[in-house]
């Protein structure tokens, strides 16, 4: 192939500086598009109990909660227009305006119980702040600087989680309800972070995009989140995880 | 069930300039300090503080106390 050809064959122009590899760009669209659906859908689930809360204090705090996922999804989807793809997935307003969701399915309904709330406190928010911190040092400045906003956010969310926490699983009929949604979410939630070298976040490590590969990010959540489910009487033994099930584009499980 | 512990009131104090006296902006009933802590900073965020605390109502010490 000329040099020529080889230029006209290639997905990703020249002036788009971030990567050239395409498999890294297909990854970096993937990337943004997961973790805004994700922020979004989170911070929807949230919002769907601000009337339900235990208080009016931790009501209103999960009100900011929500606003703040809100508002992190609305900071990535500007960057999907940026990609040099045509047809990159657009953004959510109102969370019906496309088809495909590319949000854990653990988030695409409406919640029962407020134990769901604080599993997904407990274990969805910390899951995307962990993918955050990978990104902390990414060679794609306007995701860097993204990200960057997001771990300071999430120091007051995780004290909200571990409060709720603390709430639900003093007693044993509460702990009971608790185990029941974790041992719902938590699957879903380790294979989020996709199987073991999985080519797209090798690609997007191998660039210089995101720090972390699969088995660091999830080992990073499991030391930073099992520890204070073990100390409220809850257990994270999930067995053997379905990747069967496991849609590798939208990240959730079928 | 309760969905929360027992709660107690912690009052808050804030400043918005470093200049500024302490003022007593308010109360959160809270199970424990960490909450008290949270739900003080997202319920009174009125203004952009430079500094706030909250202090469990029971550790304050009364001194004069008028009927």
């Amino acid at each position: 192939m000329s040099s020529s050809e080889a230029d006209l064959d290639r997905v990703v122009p020249a002036e788009w500086s971030v990567t050239d590899d395409d498999e890294a760009l297909a990854a970096l669209v993937n990337l943004v598009v997961v973790l805004a659906d994700n922020k979004f859908f989170l911070g929807r689930r949230f919002s769907e109990w601000l009337s339900g809360g235990p208080s009016l204090e931790s009501a209103v705090a999960l009100a900011a909660i929500a606003q703040e996922e809100l508002g992190h999804a609305r900071a990535l989807y500007p960057l999907l227009e940026e990609m040099p793809l045509v047809d990159t997935p657009g953004p959510l307003q109102r969370g019906a305006e496309r088809e495909r969701k590319y949000c854990l399915s653990c988030l695409g309904a409406p919640w029962e119980w407020w134990a769901d709330v604080v599993a997904a406190l407990i274990l969805v928010d910390p899951a995307l702040t962990i993918l955050f911190r990978a990104l902390e040092d990414s060679r794609y400045d306007d995701l860097r600087q993204r990200a960057a906003r997001v771990p300071s956010e999430e120091v007051f969310h995780r004290k909200y989680a571990e409060g709720r926490l603390r709430d639900l699983a003093r007693t044993e009929q509460g702990r009971e309800t608790l185990q029941r949604r974790i041992d719902w979410m938590l699957p879903e939630v380790l294979m989020w972070f996709g199987p073991s070298e999985e080519p797209g976040v090798a690609a997007l490590k191998s660039e210089g995009l995101i720090k972390l590969d699969n088995d660091e990010m999830r080992e990073a959540f499991q030391e930073d989140v099992f520890s204070i489910l073990e100390e409220n009487g809850l257990s994270v033994e999930v067995g053997e995880l379905p990747w069967k099930r496991w849609n590798s584009l939208q990240r959730r499980v079928e | 069930m309760k969905a929360e512990r027992d709660q107690e009131y912690y009052d808050v104090f804030a400043r918005r300039k470093a200049e500024e006296p302490l003022e007593h902006i308010g109360t959160v009933g809270a199970s424990e300090p960490s909450d008290a802590e949270v739900f003080a900073f997202k319920l009174y965020d009125q203004w952009k503080w430079t500094e706030q605390f909250v202090a469990r109502r029971a550790d304050i010490i009364e001194v004069v106390r008028t009927p």
